[in-house]
């Protein structure tokens, strides 16, 4: 980890620093700045030219020392400090299976698979999940995506920019087969192994269902849940006028077996576990937005201050030298002749 | 030895005029321009320059040929993919700051972009992470249809922006084996999309690591395991041990030159530099400049000539 305080300068550009050498010019001595003396025998000892002297050569180094650093671009490289906050680590499993390429629609409509509707599930998952990472800075995020097998994107992660290109490609990527989402759970739940526990800690599963979970691996996700104590979030984007998952229909009757299936399995696991169905863009953002209120616990996180540019003092060092150069000239003799 | 008086011309004339005449006289005037390019560099802002920068999609096969294990790091032997993926890491440790990359993996016929591309400097350490990820766990179908995930790549591709340029890092050995009838023409315009493949591997048959879904290692594949090519040999490839791979360069510059990209080999971590500071491949971007060292640089050569050393020693003082 970077310690800010242990590295307090560094250089942009460290090789202009070969020109360093360029400061010792100004004390060789010169010819063309001697005076001629018959003799110096008579002369009595001048202290304050002496000095005067020394204040000459002294702004010279300084000038062009400090105009090499300058151009070495001196500044505090960035560096983190921790800072409590309020927010959540967030693993998002963002289904990728083909299914999400769908037009939201109403049920009984024919799904269309256009590329650029704003309808596609896809489409409106990665506008709301990105609007959700712009707004929450102090956040940890992690992506993972998941079609027959988990693809994982970015372990956690202080680069925004990232974890939105990451949702930009979970955004374009045409559908994977299979939707296991155990697998993809369990990847979720093992981003969190090994991480110390520093506020609230949430897997956000944005699919449309229709995956099946095993006895054994559902077992293993209660227990990683449990172990790492990790909520869940499902941002369930069903279609429209679908029933809802809770509703007292059997799931055989309405179609929904799957969906249902998961619904009441995460039910049952040890650990907070909520979701959102969302039929339209606007319900996924509201879901998202749901979200955002809930996981509002003390975290402590680090921010990572930007480096810090001292290039303008070096210049501003350079010009006062060059003030005093001009100003040792004013008041020196450098020639009897003109 | 300088004395401490102004020069008699100055003490005659009288006042600040001639304080300011003696510094500027016998060339201390040059110290005027050193002081207004020194303001100059303070208060410079950045200023938008043009220059070349490159926007590259690394596409990663990671079908199982790509665990054949005949690269080395030092010491080490890798695998295929473990030294893709070692000298895209290596290409990035100068990063320019125009520079933007991202990651896909290539499995079936498919490829998946896990990050679309992002600046290099600002983003380095997770773009790292990011690559280190990547495995043939991600293979998310058994078969390798190199042909099909290129043409694939070429349309899909274009729903990222601004549109990348591709970097298809694979060995050619295509699974299940391409009958040369089944050879397809790009029928896009060539030059829209474009990029460079790049061939990885050894050109030395090896026996494939065969690996389970979760990627632990189970053997090798067995010549009775895999569909063997029957026909003649060919440009695509195929061949009588396709249990066995090799780097299969004819077949990917065939597939290059389809698709108007250029083709290299993977021998050390130098030889992405073609590819990946291709000009061909470069993109005018206009990007917010630091020039302070300009104006610096010129006021340092006026200080450094002014202060040049003398032709003859000088004259022994006393």
């Amino acid at each position: 980890m970077i310690d800010g305080q242990n590295l307090p300068l560094d250089f942009a550009m460290p090789w202009a620093l070969l020109l360093l050498p360029l400061a010792a010019l100004p004390l060789l001595r010169r010819r063309r700045e001697e005076l001629a003396f018959p003799s110096l025998a008579w002369l009595p000892k001048d202290r304050l030219g002496i000095w005067v002297e020394r204040f000459g050569r002294a702004a010279a180094v300084i000038a062009i020392l400090a105009t090499v650093l300058a151009l070495a671009r001196p500044g505090r490289p960035e560096w983190d400090v921790e800072r409590i906050g309020r927010g959540a680590e967030i693993v998002v499993l963002f289904d990728s299976s083909l299914s999400m390429d769908d037009e939201m629609l109403a049920r009984g409509a024919h799904p269309k698979r256009r590329r650029d509707s704003p309808l596609r599930k896809r489409n409106i998952a990665r506008q709301a999940l990105s609007a959700f990472v712009e707004r929450r800075p102090a956040d940890r995020f992690s992506l993972l995506m998941f079609g027959a097998a988990p693809f994982r994107v970015t372990p956690f992660s202080q680069s925004p920019e990232v974890i939105q290109a990451g949702i930009t490609a979970a955004g374009i990527s045409n559908g994977l087969p299979g939707t296991d989402l155990g697998r993809g759970l369990m990847a979720a739940i093992e981003q969190f192994n090994g991480r110390a526990y520093t506020g609230s800690r949430v897997i956000l599963l944005v699919s449309d269902g229709a995956a099946e979970i095993d006895e054994i691996t559902r077992q293993n996700i209660r227990n990683g849940m449990r172990q790492n104590r990790i909520a869940l979030n499902w941002i369930y984007l069903r279609s429209v006028n679908w029933p809802r998952l809770d509703s007292e229909k059997e799931p055989e009757a309405v179609g929904l077996i799957t969906d249902v299936a998961m619904h009441r399995f995460f039910k049952t696991l040890p650990t907070t576990y909520k979701v959102y169905e969302a039929e339209s863009p606007d319900a996924v953002a509201k879901a998202v937005a749901d979200i955002e209120r809930a996981q509002n616990l003390p975290l402590e996180y680090r921010e990572r201050i930007p480096r810090r540019d001292f290039t303008p003092y070096f210049y501003l060092t350079a010009i006062l030298a060059c003030l005093g150069l001009l100003a040792h000239r004013a008041t020196t003799v450098r020639s009897f002749s003109r | 030895m300088s004395a401490t008086r102004p020069t008699d011309d100055g003490r005659r004339s009288g006042g600040v005029l001639a304080y300011v005449g003696n510094a500027l006289g016998g060339g201390g005037w040059l110290l005027l321009p050193v002081i207004a390019l020194l303001a100059a560099a303070v208060w410079l802002p950045k200023l938008p320059v043009t220059r070349d920068a490159y926007d590259h999609l690394v596409i990663f096969d990671v079908s199982q040929s790509m665990n054949v294990e005949d690269y080395r790091i030092g010491d080490r032997v890798v695998s295929r993919l473990q030294f893709a993926k070692h000298a895209v890491a290596e290409a990035l440790k100068n990063p320019k700051c125009d520079t933007r990359i991202g990651w896909a993996v290539f499995a079936g016929r498919k490829i998946v972009t896990l990050l679309a591309p992002v600046e290099v400097c600002r983003n380095y350490s997770a773009l790292l992470a990011a690559l280190d990820n990547i495995d043939s766990r991600m293979a998310f179908e058994r078969s390798s249809e190199i042909q099909e995930g290129l043409l694939w790549t070429m349309t899909n591709v274009r729903d990222l922006k601004p549109l990348p340029t591709v970097i298809f890092m694979t060995d050619g050995h295509e699974a299940p084996p391409l009958p040369p009838e089944r050879i397809r023409s790009y029928d896009g315009a060539l030059g829209e999309v474009r990029g460079w493949v790049v061939g990885v591997g050894g050109l030395q048959p090896q026996p494939i690591p065969k690996s389970d879904q979760d990627g632990r290692r189970i053997g090798f594949w067995r010549a009775t395991e895999v569909l063997q090519w029957g026909g003649a040999a060919n440009v695509t490839g195929g061949t009588r041990h396709e249990h066995l791979s090799e780097l299969r360069e004819a077949h990917l510059q065939q597939l290059a030159k389809n698709v108007g990209f250029g083709y290299t080999r993977l021998i050390d971590t130098q030889s992405l530099d073609a590819a990946l500071h291709d000009r061909e491949l470069a993109h005018p971007a206009v990007v917010e400049t630091d020039l302070r060292w300009i104006p610096g640089l010129l006021a340092l050569l006026l200080l450094g000539w002014w202060f040049r050393p003398d032709q003859r020693p000088a004259r022994q003082a006393g």
